[in-house]
């Protein structure tokens, strides 16, 4: 048993000197010119990883990453959630260095209208725009409305009645307010159906009667030629103001009498204040990548058009789109119940009742568990410090070289015998795990 | 299909199952480490990895976990996972009586035979439900929540009102962040970090890793006061085979169909087979005391949930457990959708995942049989070393979900909230339930009352809705009514 320990001591000695080799030399190897960029420029995506946004920003980083001109590559982060804001806020609050992009489209705009977030693009330094979705219109394909001027009717007819799969407060919403607007007197019945998935699914099963999805979303639900009418979909018109390559069949709306020209674009922006040297650098970095061959394949799959606006005109695109979005109010959806307050008083009730049936019978604490809670108590305090001396940006293997030692030798009651092997395991742990997630993984630590 | 086929047999792939099973087997052969909580600290490791190659390796995870119990179980009536705290009825006794190999043996015999079975089921069945959920409109999925909501809490544990207090406190912790329905937020109480809410993967490493490891600091000194058995391997009979083959498929049966309602995990599937057993048996009273029908049911019904509860995560993406709510996470992640959808777009992950349940049978067999000597001592690994590390995993786990430190606060308070929780003997698996069907229960009644301009109507006037609704007000009288009927000692096994 003890030669298989010494044995394992060995080992991980070893190990732990690779690592630190490592280390110091990844330490000194930095890039050390002053010029922009010498470091890995992060790009926040506000979305989940393989979503429409993410897969555009995988597309540019790629190639960036093959451009032999560009030392410093491209790092994503997915920060998801709260129809963007969370990663939009994000950027905002970091250094101005050029460091740290967000990608996102019109979703940001909307949501700034929709009062889902309290800040908008003019609290961030716009890079350039790059690149362009197309929208299409779907109904299941034995729907009664084959064409816009039946569905407006529809809408205009019995206001309330064709049921529009549109979460409020995201661009499609706007989009179908504006196509509300060229047929004066119509209103279609917002529902709120969550993402493309589900929309789709709904549509099929009868529950919605329309919605707006993007070209490349069309083209990969869309079942083959042949299917059953009710279990496909049909698009009835694309919002462009010409016709679309990848779907040739499918009318424009302008063709059938309603002009509007929308689209939903991929915008880059930094945080304010980012000097207009990086500014410049990272629209020179982008408008390479958007003209490389691969690049343009592969957004052509996506029927992604590859439009590219920098500076006055940039700052004018912006401009026109919101307030061509501005004029549309949004309405919260009627007829809800309060749910949160349905909740409270639920559980409130139910605590009631279990506060009445079990208040009575107190778990005690006997002497022999009180010791172990101290310590317990101190691992906690342990822990705290940790995370605390993370968030106060002390380096990884800094805080959790210490952070499992403590934790280890209180729980081995600082038995003598143990303070090399949790040491050694505490170097062999924070070391390993780093290498493992920065260079296998490419996962980001604290 | 064949792309799928291909990919589980490169080298990777072999090596991903094998990986993750052995790590499954592990990890669930040591008591207080569970496969959720494994699975919910890969997660952030696959973020970069082809979703192919992730999902593999989650199953493959899930399915040795849900088999490495059984070690500990048999030999030191400790059950490494919940889902085997009924093989310890007749596992530890036979074991005790000196046939810890033949324990091992028939429990890892039923283990395969259990996965194997279901496995067929997920195939057989995965597709037709998946068609079968376009018909299902808001209303419908709302009922199908609810009625998923009141089953955990009918049979998930002691008493029913603490399961429902759980499941509804996990509810209302859902709620924080932009509602999906009116696209404003609610209960943020100003602080912009928690737009989004609470993510389920610091809610979940908090309630069961953290939780868990303090509990287990406190009881560190308590020594288990059970006998250690050391064995050489495990035995198997062919005749034993023979003699098993009615049980084993009947508890696989069981154990598939009760994986399939949703939010119901592998111990109740093997508490349901083994009294199922029990009552059927020509001796049920061996029961107890190191019958081979015992270890069998149980272990074969544990392995058979995952088949079945991966039905309705692939069909129709509603998680049929705590460990299929963390596969939801996986998927969603990797930018796929569980529903109609993905057999007609990534026909090639639905493949992937059936391919990998399978093979992971097979790895979990296979490891099982070479490794048990070995696999029987390490639930001795000192707590010193273990536990720091898997602290510091579950801050690294939380923090790369979305790369801030507000999640690792997230995590710790719902560790604490867990911890209280469970003192007061309030179940956690409604809580996780709750937490994970509510919204989908909201988005859909909304969606609905949306569609309808707020009438509630056609809950009662469409028929599938109706059932359900039926079926669950059902299962909330009827143990009001016969409040202590046979069947109620058994209760208390489900803690997870």
């Amino acid at each position: 048993m003890s030669s298989s320990r010494t044995l394992f001591s060995i080992v991980s000695s070893i190990l732990i000197c690779g690592l630190l080799g490592w280390k110091v030399l990844n330490w000194k190897s930095g890039d050390g010119s002053f010029q922009f960029p010498n470091q890995p420029i992060q790009v926040v995506v506000p979305y989940s990883a393989g979503g429409g946004t993410d897969t555009f920003v995988r597309i540019i980083e790629k190639s960036i990453a093959a451009n032999e001109k560009y030392t410093q590559p491209l790092v994503i982060l997915n920060q998801p959630g709260g129809g963007s804001t969370i990663g939009g806020r994000y950027v905002m609050g970091s250094r101005p260095d050029g460091y740290r992009l967000l990608c996102n489209n019109d979703a940001l705009i909307a949501a700034q209208l929709a009062g889902i977030a309290n800040f908008g693009y003019e609290e961030l330094t716009p890079v350039a725009q790059l690149g362009t979705m197309s929208l299409v219109l779907i109904v299941r394909e034995d729907s009664p409305y084959q064409g816009l001027r039946s569905l407006l009717e529809a809408a205009k007819d019995n206001p309330n009645s064709v049921r529009f799969g549109a979460d409020i407060g995201s661009p499609a919403y706007f989009y179908a307010k504006e196509l509300e607007e060229t047929s004066p007197g119509s209103r279609f019945n917002y529902i709120s159906t969550g993402g493309g998935q589900k929309r789709y699914s709904h549509i099929l099963g009868g529950h919605l009667d329309v919605g707006i999805f993007s070209v490349g979303e069309f083209v990969g639900y869309r079942s083959p030629e042949g299917t059953p009418k009710d279990q496909n979909i049909k698009a009835i018109a694309i919002l462009t103001a010409e016709r679309n390559q990848g779907v040739p069949e499918v009318p424009t709306a302008t063709e059938q009498g309603f002009a509007i020209d929308n689209g939903n674009s991929y915008y880059w922006f930094a945080p304010k204040g980012t000097p207009q040297v990086a500014v410049d650098k990272l629209q020179e970095i982008l408008d390479e990548a958007r003209q490389d061959p691969t690049v343009v394949a592969e957004l052509k799959k996506l029927s992604i058009t590859p439009d590219y606006r920098v500076g006055e005109e940039l700052d004018q695109y912006l401009k026109v789109k919101k307030e061509s979005l501005k004029r549309f109010a949004v309405s919260p959806p009627s007829g809800l119940p309060h749910f949160p307050n349905w909740v409270i008083g639920i559980v409130l009730c139910l605590a009631a009742l279990v506060f009445l049936k079990y208040g009575r019978n107190r778990i005690k604490i006997s002497d022999t568990d009180y010791g172990n809670s101290r310590l317990a108590i101190l691992i906690v305090a342990i822990l705290l410090t940790y995370i605390i001396c993370l968030q106060l940006g002390v380096s990884y293997v800094y805080a959790t070289i210490p952070a499992i030692f403590l934790i280890g030798i209180n729980l081995a009651e600082w038995n003598k015998q143990k303070l090399l092997p949790v040491a050694q395991l505490s170097l062999l742990f924070s070391l390993g795990s780093e290498f493992v997630f920065t260079v296998i993984f490419s996962v980001p630590l604290p | 299909m064949q792309e799928a086929i291909q990919l589980l047999f490169t080298p990777t792939g072999l090596i991903l199952i094998l990986l993750g099973t052995s790590l499954g087997v592990f990890v669930g052969a040591i008591p207080g480490l569970t496969g959720t909580m494994l699975i919910a600290l890969v997660l952030p490791l696959t973020y970069g990895a082809n979703p192919q190659y992730a999902l593999t390796l989650l199953i493959s995870i899930y399915v040795g976990a849900i088999s490495g119990g059984m070690v500990t179980a048999t030999l030191l009536r400790m059950p490494g996972t919940p889902a085997s705290i009924v093989t310890t009825f007749d596992g530890y006794p036979m074991a005790q009586k000196g046939q810890p190999e033949k324990a091992l043996g028939l429990a890892v015999m039923a283990s395969f035979v259990g996965g194997v079975i279901s496995w067929g089921f997920l195939v057989l069945l995965a597709k037709p439900i998946a068609t079968l959920s376009t018909k299902f409109g808001p209303f419908e999925y709302f009922t199908l929540v609810l009625m998923a909501l009141v089953l955990i809490a009918s049979i998930g544990g002691k008493s029913l009102s603490k399961s429902l207090l759980s499941g509804f406190l996990g509810i209302l912790l859902s709620m924080p962040g932009i509602a999906a329905a009116t696209g404003q937020s609610r209960l943020t109480f100003g602080i912009n970090a928690l737009n989004d809410g609470f993510k389920l993967l610091p809610v979940l490493i908090g309630l069961f890793a953290i939780n868990q490891i303090f509990r287990d600091i406190i009881d560190l000194k308590k020594k288990s006061q059970t006998k250690e058995i050391e064995t050489k391997g495990l035995s198997l009979k062919l005749a034993d085979f023979r003699r098993q083959g009615f049980n084993m498929i009947r508890s696989s049966v069981i154990g598939t169909w009760i994986g399939l309602l949703p939010g119901i995990g592998a111990n109740i599937g093997s508490v349901a087979a083994y009294t199922v057993a029990k009552n059927s048996s020509k001796t049920p009273e061996k029961f107890g005391t190191g019958h081979d029908e015992g270890v069998v049911s149980a272990e074969a019904a544990n392995n058979a949930t995952i088949g079945g509860a991966l039905i309705p995560l692939v069909a129709m993406g509603l998680p049929g457990s705590v460990v299929e709510a963390v596969l939801l996470g996986a998927l969603v992640v990797h930018g796929l959708q569980p529903g109609p959808r993905l057999f007609g777009e990534h026909p090639e992950m639905v493949y992937t995942i059936m391919g990998a349940m399978f093979l992971a049978n097979i790895a979990m067999a296979m490891i099982m049989g070479f490794s048990m000597r070995w696999l029987a001592r390490i639930s001795r690994i000192p707590s010193s070393y273990l536990l720091p590390v898997i602290l510091v995993f579950c801050v690294i786990g939380s923090f790369a979900l979305s790369n801030r430190i507000f999640d690792v606060w997230v995590m710790l308070a719902f560790g604490g909230l867990g911890f209280f929780l469970e003192s007061k003997k309030i179940p956690l698996a409604p809580f996780v339930i709750g937490f994970v069907l509510g919204p989908i229960a909201e988005d859909n009644l909304s969606a609905g009352l949306m569609a309808t301009n707020g009438s509630w109507l056609p809950i009662v006037t469409r028929p599938i809705s109706i059932a359900f609704l039926a079926v669950s007000l059902a299962m909330l009288i009827l143990p009001m009514l016969k409040k202590k009927g046979p069947g109620s000692h058994h209760e208390p096994l489900v803690s997870e």
